[in-house]
């Protein structure tokens, strides 16, 4: 199973060796007595940062794109971008999440000198008045 | 893979591979913050999955806090040969708010094979936690700093990343 995080405007594409884990979740009040309107979408990706280069001076990965956006400001528009993580296995898309208002919640990079790479946390949201333009798709072919 | 940390100032600080254990940088908005994602706390190193329910973020926060918290030993020097930069730090955590000094330049490098995996630049860096952990069981001390960036100047830090070590 492999996951493609592709990010748009401007394009981020985290290489699949990096991403090891992808959580969808939807944030439903749990006091309610009856359905209700406030529903959100949470997705965490979580991965490793690759510190290996085949030419010096070029980065390994894209994750420090990730790190970049996680500072803007929300007054810019950059702040929101249209996030679509495909889930891959035996050559089936197995699922497509795509959240095109994503915004950056939290981002975290942990490094430890007692292992060769570094891993990263992000933790995204759709902004809440464009929770209908949130897909989930799946079983299909690319 | 090792951490450099190098703070400007009248008293320099600086650390090296020797002494820098772990880094962690954090961009927290008031929708997530502490209680979610996965993190260490304080002196304790191992990590913490919170399993708390996420806030309520209905859109992107203008409230951006960045920060990096550095976990290290204190390397007691033998014959004093080399002075040991975690005092500098005791002392700049000591330090109150009105000093001009309690705001330095930090600037954070992660080093791995020949190259800068992440360089952060923090040129308004002051101290939120700083401890020190000693026994008699281990030979050396641990330390553990927090440092954020103040937050109306958050446009100058710098986060960069992918480039040959000088």
């Amino acid at each position: 199973m492999s996951f493609h995080v592709d990010i748009n405007d401007p394009k981020i594409s985290i290489e699949p060796e990096c991403t090891r884990r992808v959580e969808f979740r939807t944030d439903i009040p749990l006091d309610s007595s009856a359905r209700t309107k406030d529903v959100g979408v949470t997705m965490i990706i979580t991965g490793k940062i690759l510190s290996d280069s085949a030419e010096v001076g070029k980065p390994a990965d894209s994750t420090a794109k990730l790190l970049e956006w996680s500072a803007i400001p929300a007054e810019k528009k950059e702040a929101y971008k249209n996030v679509v993580v495909t889930v891959k296995a035996g050559g089936i898309s197995t699922r497509k999440y795509q959240l095109p208002d994503a915004f950056v919640v939290d981002y975290f990079e942990d490094f430890d000198n007692q292992e060769g790479g570094g891993t990263f946390t992000l933790v995204l949201k759709q902004r809440k008045n464009k929770l209908k333009d949130v897909m989930v798709t799946g079983g299909f072919t690319e | 893979m090792g951490f450099r940390l190098t703070v400007d100032g009248d008293s320099k600080i600086e650390f090296k591979e020797d002494a820098l254990t772990q880094v962690q940088f954090l961009s927290n908005t008031p929708s997530g913050g502490k209680a979610f994602g996965k993190g260490r706390d304080g002196l304790s190193i191992q990590n913490i999955d919170y399993a708390a329910a996420p806030g309520s973020g209905n859109a992107r926060a203008t409230d951006i806090g960045l920060g990096v918290k550095i976990w290290g030993r204190i390397n007691f020097s033998l014959g004093a040969e080399v002075e040991d930069s975690t005092v500098t730090m005791a002392n700049w955590a000591l330090q109150p708010s009105d000093v001009a000094t309690a705001y330095r330049k930090a600037v954070i490098q992660v080093v791995a094979s020949g190259q800068v995996v992440r360089e952060y630049t923090i040129p308004n860096a002051f101290i939120v936690e700083y401890s020190e952990n000693l026994d008699d069981e281990e030979g050396v001390g641990h330390f553990y700093l927090h440092l954020r960036q103040k937050k109306d100047l958050n446009p100058k830090v710098e986060l960069k990343g992918g480039f040959e070590l000088s």
